[in-house]
């Protein structure tokens, strides 16, 4: 009987998998075919899949295809982060965010401008330093968060006195330093908020090690099942005969490489970690981490190519420029989610 | 029964509904969001000229400032305020540099300027964007001029005003083209009774600006000029360029040039995809102080490396002096015209000289 459940929702998740691979695959034809040049859809088209390109056309679907890879990696890293999170921390409105990563990394960034205007200049030692300053961030959290227990609330707390004390610096620091980085109408805010549209080939090579490695430690060391425990306490799970504070804390390391590394590469996006895990749970109708962690990370996957390729399609007809994506992930994202949650709290 | 059908028979119409109203409240966010965005035309529609209103008691002189306020003055100030560069450039250029009290920590020309802040007969109030309002106060000015595009200089107009200082603001950073340039020399020239001098000054500037053109034109004979790609900072700090209702984009005109970014309005991002299918003959980017040489080499690894402006060798890097004459929509106006006009046609004006431009080496092999 019981296996029987098993094999049913197994059945399920394989489908539903399948689905969102086939939806994915849509969505980044769609994005290679939308953008602020005039290369018809045909072109593009013919160029994928006869291979007879242009040489035109062919720049610009090889620069479509950079950000529309770094888009999907990027938006597969969030929420897959989220959900780690989300389990982590057992709060459903928590996002990768809190851990403190986004706030650490901007304040190392800024301290590096005031010290160096040349950081600015090459974007690998920018990404470098973005990075550095997320993982600063994961540090200081746990170590406050094991000196207080590490338990799960102490990982939350510990990630906002953190968040609040290096967003606090670091608008100092871009106070100070906001001659250099924004000598016009431009606002300082707008550092480090989420865009692909400067990225760069070599990019994808940093979001896809990131993302392999830790997928590699979440299925190796067993993350998911062990999550399922954690869901129902610590005390449940430390009987299972997990131990806890490793379990938090290398969840952490892994939600806090994901998220560091998609900071430094695009900035901050937001939405994607916070409602894709929501969006994959809901349509799975589980909180089996083992299903829903590939399941958010395609979810997140589809709808940050999608905002992507949105971005730059307004960017062709209006006079706005590019928006940052997370505004745009927002819009697209959210009625989803209400029609999920309209439907499932029906259901 | 209405609770029935609300539950059962209109819940896919409530769906939608909610879903139009999220996507119009998201747009809508996305607007206010969206960088120089729909607030910077609103600003420019109703553009209130510096009208000169004729008092009977020639004593009070009233000027309407780029907000569309009426200041009214008993008499010349005495003690003024600068919160902009471009603002304390026009007041020396019109001959009030005693006037003047406080300037920011940016405003560096005329040389007299820092000359007189080291010599402590020129107090310095703060930065461009962060002016310490208790410094402004506490050297007891008649008037403090600001930019009227620069949110921290319109947040302390109501604290000013409190103490009894008189606030003007003058279009600043918010300047389109010459004409808001010149609107703005008016204004400041009304408020201390030298028109003259103003009228001499513009007539100058007009005059320099005028005979660029004319060789341009002459030169080109109506065909479009070059295309030009503007970033603002290095391309690994954002893709941020000028869009056509900036100072920097009626420049890049003025100077013969067609800017790439003209079609958007504020201070677009721009992707590669866009920069590239529109093929720019000239790069200028503004340096921000970093080091040129790697700087360079840095655009030469990004997709900038397949514009034609790349592979010609026309990568500008402006910095210092010669960022500041860019940026600033002051009386050196026409020094701005002429240096990007010798960026763009150096057939015709010769390589730039103002300090500092830095051409990359050579063209680059194919």
């Amino acid at each position: 009987m019981s296996q029987e459940v098993i094999s049913g929702s197994r059945r399920k998740f394989l489908f539903l998998a399948l689905l969102l691979t086939v939806a994915l695959a849509v969505s980044l034809l769609f994005s290679l075919s939308v953008g602020t040049s005039l290369v018809s859809p045909k072109e593009v088209l013919t160029c994928l899949i006869a291979f007879e390109c242009g040489k035109s056309a062919k720049l610009v679907v090889d620069m479509r295809f950079v950000r529309a890879c770094v888009a999907a990696l990027s938006g597969a890293m969030l929420a897959l982060a989220g959900t780690l999170v989300q389990g982590l921390t057992r709060n459903p409105l928590a996002d990768p965010y809190i851990i403190g990563v986004s706030s650490t990394s901007l304040a190392v960034v800024s301290a590096a401008v005031l010290l160096s205007p040349s950081v600015l200049v090459h974007r690998q030692v920018l990404i470098a330093v973005a990075f550095a300053g997320a993982l600063l961030g994961y540090i200081l959290t746990t170590t406050i968060s094991l000196l207080s227990g590490g338990s799960g609330t102490s990982l939350v707390l510990s990630g906002i006195a953190v968040s609040a004390l290096f967003s606090g610096i670091s608008h100092v620091l871009l106070y100070l330093s906001q001659n250099r980085i924004a000598q016009l109408g431009r606002n300082y805010v707008f550092l480090l908020l989420g865009s692909t549209s400067g990225v760069l080939r070599q990019d994808i090579t940093y979001l896809a090690i990131s993302l392999a490695t830790s997928l590699a430690i979440i299925f190796v060391l067993g993350i998911p099942k062990a999550l399922n425990a954690y869901l129902f306490g610590e005390l449940y799970a430390s009987q299972l005969g997990y131990r806890v504070r490793a379990l938090t804390a290398t969840t952490a390391l892994v939600s806090s490489v994901l998220t560091g590394a998609t900071v430094a590469v695009v900035g901050v996006v937001g939405f994607i970690g916070l409602a894709g895990p929501h969006i994959a749970r809901i349509s799975a109708g589980t909180s089996d981490h083992r299903a829903t962690v590939v399941l958010s990370a395609l979810t997140g996957s589809i709808l940050t190519v999608l905002a992507d390729a949105l971005t730059r399609a307004i960017s062709a007809i209006s006079s706005w420029g590019e928006l940052p994506l997370g505004v745009v992930t927002g819009i697209i994202g959210a009625p989803f989610l209400a029609y999920l949650v309209v439907k499932g709290g029906r259901g | 029964m209405t609770h029935k059908a609300l539950t059962h028979g209109r819940s896919i119409a409530v769906v939608v509904v909610v879903a139009v109203v999220m996507l119009l409240a998201g747009i809508a966010i996305g607007m206010a969001i969206s960088p120089g965005g729909s607030t910077q035309i609103a600003t420019t529609i109703h553009v209130p000229i510096t009208q000169v209103v004729t008092s009977t008691r020639p004593a009070q002189i009233s000027v309407i400032d780029a907000l569309g306020r009426e200041v009214v003055f008993d008499g010349v100030p005495k003690r003024v305020v600068s919160l902009a560069p471009s603002v304390t450039e026009i007041l020396f250029a019109l001959g009030l540099g005693d006037r003047v009290v406080g300037v920011t920590s940016f405003c560096n020309y005329p040389p007299e300027v820092p000359r007189l802040v080291s010599e402590g007969r020129i107090s310095v109030i703060g930065g461009f964007w962060n002016p310490d309002s208790e410094k402004v106060v506490s050297l007891k000015p008649d008037l403090v001029i600001g930019s009227a595009g620069t949110r921290p200089h319109l947040q302390l107009k109501d604290l000013l005003e409190e103490a009894g200082i008189k606030v003007v603001y003058v279009y600043g950073n918010d300047a389109g083209s010459l004409y808001d340039v010149v609107r703005d020399i008016r204004t400041i020239a009304r408020i201390f009774g030298v028109e003259d001098a103003a009228e001499k000054l513009i007539k100058e500037i007009e005059g320099e600006i005028g005979s660029v053109t004319i060789t341009i034109a002459n030169a080109t004979r109506g065909s479009a000029g070059p295309k030009v790609l503007f970033l603002l900072g290095p391309p690994a700090f954002g893709l941020y360029s000028a869009g056509g209702d900036t100072f920097i984009g009626w420049i890049i005109s003025a100077a013969g040039g067609v800017n790439i970014a003209g079609k958007f309005s504020g201070w677009p991002v721009l992707d590669y995809e866009y920069i590239l299918s529109n093929d720019p003959d000239i790069i200028v980017v503004s340096a921000m102080g970093t080091n040129y040489t790697e700087l360079v080499k840095e655009i030469g690894s990004t997709p900038l490396a397949e514009t034609k402006a790349y592979r010609e060798g026309r990568v500008y890097l402006v910095d210092q002096e010669a960022n500041d004459v860019l940026m600033r929509p002051g009386p050196r106006i026409a020094s701005a015209v002429k240096l990007m006009a010798s960026i763009i046609h150096p057939e015709l004006f010769g390589e730039p000289e103002t300090p500092v431009v830095y051409r990359m080496a050579g063209p680059a092999k194919p």
